[in-house]
């Protein structure tokens, strides 16, 4: 997968590149706004990395002119600014995600697979975690290959969950979620479906487990229950 | 300002007042003296024109003796004993007395023309002094004077009388005009002062985290003016010297990023797990001590917009949603109880950062498999509580200076608790710690209830 890096600091260039193609992708290293530009008109990329600081432009800028062209391949900014306010101006400007600096080569990869996933990018049917493989399009979920019969909300909070897998979920999005396909949601209809989910999940050896975050939410890790 | 008069009031009162005497002592001054040399003049002309005249009616009678042909008023006058008026013809050779009217005259006068004026003392420095004029003459071939005197003290007494009948009938006019002069000088000054009173009122909210107040300019006496222009002008110096110090510190901490950056990345590419697990370790306390280097910078340059309101339920959940899988790592647990508190006016971001350093806190001594409870309650506020050892009660103070380490606290940048109280404090709220009856510790972050929040926050 060919990816545009524009970071002007070379070393850092360097080891992302080399971090990069490590993960299976073929990045493209440029270090000033304007060869970002050019090389956006060029050719195809199916993601871009940009640092903010560059030294002919700000990365926002960029952003914003390729989103008013029509670039639509995911963009994710690098930046050593961290307020909420530098965060939003930049989703603002069209970046599908922000990764303050430093980080772990790792999280990069992860969140650049993650922007890949997105809806308007190569759509990703599958949803892996541990032993368990949930494919979004097929509506399945297979446990070391072997498939879990499912009824459709408890899948659909399933899905929720795999989505962020590893992360909270508060229990008010999920709630907001099941309204999408129920009418009547009782208060503890979250509580009950997490309950039997956790249930099957582990009838079916699942390798994942549904933790309980008494008053904030519910979190998908792999690992036994 | 207190109760007493202001000393400039004072001081403008006393010198008014000795001002105003001075003015009427002056006034009667000038008036007795100009008086008083007109009435001299007068006197002085009277005294010569009645030597001339009683020069000019002297004549030799039959006897041959000399006497004086004047009007009989004239002479009565003479003769009273209560005008102090007198005069006598004398030889101007031997000083022989030839013919006088009223006492006795003085001595002769040394007499350079005719007629002139003397005056002498009688009794010394005593309060009696004569004033006479003397005439030439010839008579029948024989040199005369003739000698008019008047006694100096009736004369004063009789300035004296018109002065006090001046000072009863018109002088008293001084003193109202004194009372009126106190008066409105009392009201202007207490109406020019009365902006003072406001701007102290001002410059006493005025500290490090509200440098950027300003004494009004508006309606102040352009006496005072200088004195409010160099106040200003000095705290403009001040806020711009916090600020290059605070922006000092986030510059720092932002430019210190992309070199961290560089060596995270560099090492994660070293082919050796262990080192570089080593390494990432060493390298993420250094990246959480600069991040907190730059949530102080942040903290302190914190100011709460008027219209802003933050959720303490809703942050206390999102603090769980974020620490949640740290402490799942852990092997710890985060819990949140929400309860009915009001809507806080705050900046939800620092508080999130405030509830987290908690948090984060508490992690850090809660054994494993223990839980750290984040509680609201009413009015508004956030606990978080933990089940470590609890704080002792001679540390409850010190554990929110900067850069303060226990052993309490084995890893971080010390400076967690700094940040909190400092957010706080730009809420106008508190940060308390307790210990729990179980003993772990309770810290509370406490905001202003409604009512008052308006006069913290101007």
């Amino acid at each position: 997968m060919r990816i545009l890096l524009v970071e002007d600091n070379e070393r850092l260039a360097e080891f992302i590149a080399a971090g990069l193609k490590s993960a299976g992708f073929v990045p493209d290293v440029f270090g000033t706004a304007a060869d970002a530009s050019a090389a956006f008109e060029s050719a195809p990329y199916q993601a871009a990395i940009l640092d903010l600081g560059l030294p002919d432009g700000d990365g926002l800028e960029l952003i914003k002119t390729q989103r008013a062209r029509g670039t639509t391949c995911p963009m994710m900014v690098l930046t050593a600014r961290d307020g909420i306010n530098d965060r939003v101006t930049g989703l603002n400007a069209g970046a599908d995600d922000y990764l303050l600096k430093p980080f772990a080569m790792e999280e990069l990869v992860a969140r650049l697979r993650a922007i890949l996933r997105r809806p308007g990018a190569a759509l990703s049917v599958e949803l892996g975690l541990g032993n368990l493989v949930f494919d979004t399009a097929g509506r399945e979920v297979r446990v070391d290959g072997a498939l879990v019969p499912m009824p459709r909300r408890e899948m659909e909070m399933l899905e929720h969950l795999l989505r962020r897998a590893g992360k909270v979920v508060p229990k008010r999005s999920l709630e907001e979620g099941l309204y999408g396909f129920d009418d009547e949601v009782s208060s503890n209809s979250v509580e009950v479906l997490i309950s039997r989910l956790r249930k099957r999940l582990q009838q079916s050896k699942a390798g994942v487990a549904v933790h309980t975050w008494r008053g904030i939410g519910y979190m998908l890790a792999d690992g036994g229950p | 300002m207190t109760r007493q008069p202001p000393a400039i009031l004072w001081r403008i009162v006393i010198r008014l007042s000795t001002t105003t005497l001075l003015a009427i002592l002056l006034a009667y001054s000038w008036l007795w003296w100009k008086y008083h040399s007109a009435a001299e003049i007068q006197r002085d002309h009277f005294l010569m024109e009645e030597a001339v005249a009683v020069a000019r009616s002297l004549g030799r009678s039959a006897d041959g003796t000399f006497a004086v042909s004047l009007p009989p008023s004239t002479l009565a006058s003479y003769a009273s004993p209560s005008n102090g008026f007198r005069f006598a013809v004398r030889d101007r050779a031997t000083g022989q007395i030839l013919t006088q009217e009223g006492e006795g005259v003085g001595p002769l006068p040394a007499l350079d023309s005719s007629p002139s004026l003397y005056r002498y003392n009688p009794d010394g420095p005593g309060p009696i002094l004569m004033f006479g004029a003397a005439a030439a003459m010839t008579v029948d071939g024989r040199p005369l004077v003739v000698q008019v005197e008047e006694s100096g003290r009736d004369f004063d007494a009789l300035t004296q009388a018109l002065l006090e009948k001046f000072a009863e009938e018109g002088g008293w006019l001084g003193a109202p005009f004194l009372v009126a002069m106190l008066l409105v000088s009392l009201v202007t000054i207490r109406n020019s002062l009365a902006p003072l009173r406001q701007l102290s009122e001002k410059a006493a909210a005025i500290g490090p985290d509200t440098t950027d107040l300003r004494l009004p300019e508006a309606d102040v006496p352009r006496e005072i003016l200088p004195l409010v222009h160099a106040v200003n002008s000095a705290l403009d110096r001040i806020e711009a010297g916090f600020r290059i110090q605070r922006d000092f510190t986030a510059d720092a901490a932002h430019e210190l990023r992309t070199p961290l950056a560089v060596l995270r990345a560099h090492i994660d590419s070293l082919d050796d797990a262990a080192t570089r697990n080593a390494l990432a370790h060493d390298l993420d306390s250094m990246t959480r001590l600069i991040n907190q280097l730059l949530a102080v910078a942040r903290a302190e340059a914190l100011t709460i917009a008027m219209d802003e309101q933050a959720d303490l339920n809703a942050i206390a959940v999102d603090v769980g949603v974020f620490l949640a899988p740290m402490a799942l790592q852990q092997g710890r647990m985060i819990e949140v109880i929400e309860g009915a508190a009001i809507p806080v006016a705050g900046n939800a971001e620092s508080i999130f950062n405030a509830a987290r350093n908690l948090v984060e806190n508490a992690l850090t001594h809660t054994p494993a498999g223990g839980t750290i409870t984040l509680q609201v309650d009413a009015p508004a506020i956030l606990r978080v509580i933990d089940q470590g050892p609890g704080v002792p009660d001679e540390l409850r103070d010190r554990i929110f200076q900067r850069f303060w380490r226990a052993e309490r606290r084995k890893s971080g940048s010390g400076l967690g608790l700094a940040i909190v109280r400092q957010i706080m404090d730009a809420h106008g709220g508190q940060v308390v710690v307790e210990n729990a009856k179980d003993g772990g510790a309770v810290f509370s972050l406490i905001f202003p209830a409604k009512a008052d929040q308006g006069a913290q926050r101007r």
